[in-house]
């Protein structure tokens, strides 16, 4: 009886919207990075023509970003202080080791002053299975051919930051 | 401006201010086992004796949510998480009696005292806002570089208990009575996880765009898991939920001990001072413990790439990110270490003025104090959380309408509310006394409106005293 009186008095109110809510949160996170010294590219007295290295990154594949990742956009940021250019390539593998995605950068060399670039990469609609099916990060280094010659005692450094944006959304599954 | 003003009201979980001193209801003596009753004898109707359900949340309602207005339920949980902060609590309470019964000592020393026993059954949760955590869910990291979230603010308590209690009253003058009662509990569940501490938080990095840091001092603690195993094994939740409960119902649990304490003094025939204080006590856990921690800092830059690859000597390439994976884990861990938790004490106080006689009979000299037909009082109620206790203060009053007729109405403030009336009916027809009592009514409009309500109600076989 004091149930049935309490259902009376409850009004205006509409459960059904629990299947609206939408969580739309949005994360900036850390990805890789390094700092390489001129000489990392010199062996023995003679010069390295390309250094390699990459990482597993499975963050972004499980299954959650999977079904709930809208939108994600990777910056990046180099940084040249070596007197000689090089070039930068990222691919973005699957589990199958299969290139998902290449980004190209070609870093100038630097005159003294340091040379910055900036990138930012949105990946969104069909694209974003290059997220959501990433498993590894190659990161490819050439040192591209010229002057100076580079050697143990060479000055200055290559680096690169970057970053992920990610947009999620969050919602009940039908 | 309604809501606005509703929004500020702190529920008041546990809070009796109704059943407190009305000693027409035998159930007092669960308040105050010092109660100056006079019963003959009495016993409850198994299972019906003493239901009683209070849910409340201090920072918003269901209403704020899910009010059907046409606005976006998306809009309305914004404001929902702008508004509510972290000393915001959302609570549930349930009890049932399944036995309680009492009877009067009948020669020499007995004589003056009053026993009373039972069983009973409660369920309560208890949880501050998670603000900061909420926050982060809601909105992720990204406009909060620079900030802390505060981990502290999970903060929850759950608990399953079945108690079996045993109280003596006794008369120990005509002006002072005292009581006393004993609690043997048995925890079936348990979830506790109310001493966390640390932070979560995003800065500018050195070496990389971002540094996360987290520094945890988490612990989530829990007994009688294997209830919620039998919850999670869908087939046959019935059957296996009243297996387990049956099993830690009787003594089977995880046993704790504890007191209720309390006195009533009649400073003259008018005025009437008591106090409580109930459940001081504890409930050690040892049976289906298992207790989570998260514990340590770790400051994540991102993943520096050494160049070139490294490969071991398994062939396999130097995994940065399983590197990640695993210092963090290192700072998880689990345990059966068993735990001690103390229940939520309570403490009551009241002063009473009784004035009025039926007929308006001016003096009737050999009347008692028990012939008084009107009660005004104050009551205090003061529980202990865990961050700070949570104090209400109640006035009321009291009137026996007609012979079989009591009734009570009480006006409770507490820390934000001003606008909390309830009240409490006791009725006895023949021996049979059935008495509801239920708080918040102006809420009861809009049930759904409402920031806290509470109800109880029963049914009880008394036989009265002499006098």
């Amino acid at each position: 009886m004091f149930l049935s009186s309490v259902g009376s008095c409850v009004k205006d109110v509409d459960f059904d919207q629990i299947n609206d809510i939408q969580l739309t949160p949005v994360f900036e996170g850390s990805l890789v990075f390094f700092d390489l010294e001129a000489n990392k590219f010199v062996e023995e007295g003679s010069e390295v023509s390309s250094i390699t290295d990459f990482t597993r990154l499975d963050a972004l594949s499980s299954s959650f970003s999977v079904n709930n990742l809208v939108r994600a956009d990777l910056h990046f940021e180099f940084v040249n202080t070596i007197g000689r250019s090089f070039t930068l390539t990222i691919n973005l593998l699957d589990g199958e080791q299969q290139v998902l995605r290449t980004l190209q950068y070609d870093i100038p060399a630097s005159s003294g002053s340091q040379v910055e670039i900036d990138d930012t990469v949105v990946f969104t609609g069909a694209n974003l299975q290059q997220i959501t099916n990433l498993l590894i990060m190659e990161v490819e280094v050439m040192l591209n051919n010229g002057l100076p010659q580079l050697a143990e005692t060479s000055e200055g450094m290559l680096a690169m930051n970057s970053s992920a944006t990610l947009y999620l959304e969050i919602a009940d599954e039908e | 401006m309604y809501i606005v003003f509703l929004s500020a009201i702190l529920g008041h979980t546990q809070n009796k201010q109704l059943l407190y001193d009305f000693t027409r209801i035998p159930q007092v003596l669960m308040q105050n086992p010092g109660a100056d009753t006079n019963y003959q004898w009495h016993v409850g109707l198994p299972f019906l004796s003493g239901v009683y359900f209070n849910a409340g949340s201090s920072g918003f309602s269901v209403y704020d949510v899910f009010a059907d207005d046409g606005v976006d339920i998306n809009d309305k949980i914004r404001n929902v998480i702008n508004k509510a902060d972290s000393n915001d609590i959302m609570t549930i309470n349930e009890q049932v009696e399944f036995l309680y019964g009492g009877f009067k000592g009948n020669y020499g020393w007995h004589e003056d005292n009053y026993y009373s026993f039972g069983w009973y059954q409660e369920l309560s949760h208890f949880n501050y806002w998670p603000n900061d955590l909420a926050i982060l869910a809601y909105d992720g990291n990204r406009n909060y570089i620079g900030e802390s979230f505060n981990l502290s603010h999970a903060s929850v308590k759950a608990e399953l208990v079945s108690v079996f209690h045993f109280g003596i009253q006794r008369e120990m003058s005509d002006r002072f009575t005292l009581g006393g009662r004993l609690k043997v509990y048995s925890g079936i569940a348990d979830v506790s996880s109310t001493n966390n501490k640390g932070r979560f938080f995003t800065e500018f990095g050195q070496r990389n765009e971002y540094i996360h840091s987290i520094i945890a001092d988490l612990e989530l603690q829990t007994s009688g898991y294997k209830i919620i195993d039998a919850l999670e094994d869908g087939d046959n939740i019935a059957d296996n939920l009243y297996q387990r409960f049956k099993e830690r119902a009787f003594f089977g649990g995880n046993l704790g001990l504890g007191v209720d304490l309390g006195f009533s003094y009649r400073l003259d025939d008018q005025w009437k001072l008591t106090a409580s204080i109930l459940d001081l006590g504890f409930i050690h856990h040892s049976k289906d413990v298992k207790n989570y921690t998260y514990n340590g800092r770790y400051d994540f830059e991102g993943l520096e790439l050494l160049f070139p690859g490294v490969v071991d000597d398994n062939n396999d390439v130097y995994d940065y990110w399983q590197n990640l994976v695993d210092d963090l884990r290192d700072l998880y861990d689990t345990t059966s270490t068993r735990y001690t938790t103390l229940r939520p004490v309570k403490f009551n106080s009241s002063i009473s003025y009784s004035f009025g006689r039926p007929g308006g009979k001016i003096c009737d000299c050999r009347a008692t104090y028990r012939d008084y037909v009107n009660k005004v009082g104050m009551h205090l109620f003061m529980i202990h959380r865990p961050r700070y206790p949570q104090t209400a203060l109640t006035a009321y009053y009291q009137r026996r309408l007609t012979d079989f007729l009591d009734v009570k109405a009480t006006y409770t403030i507490d820390k934000f509310s001003y606008t909390n009336l309830g009240i409490g009916i006791s009725s006895r027809i023949g021996k049979f006394n059935f008495y509801i009592l239920a708080d918040n009514l102006l809420e009861y409009e809009n049930l759904a409106e409402a920031h806290n309500a509470s109800v109880q109600l029963g049914l009880n076989y008394i036989v009265p005293g002499r006098n």
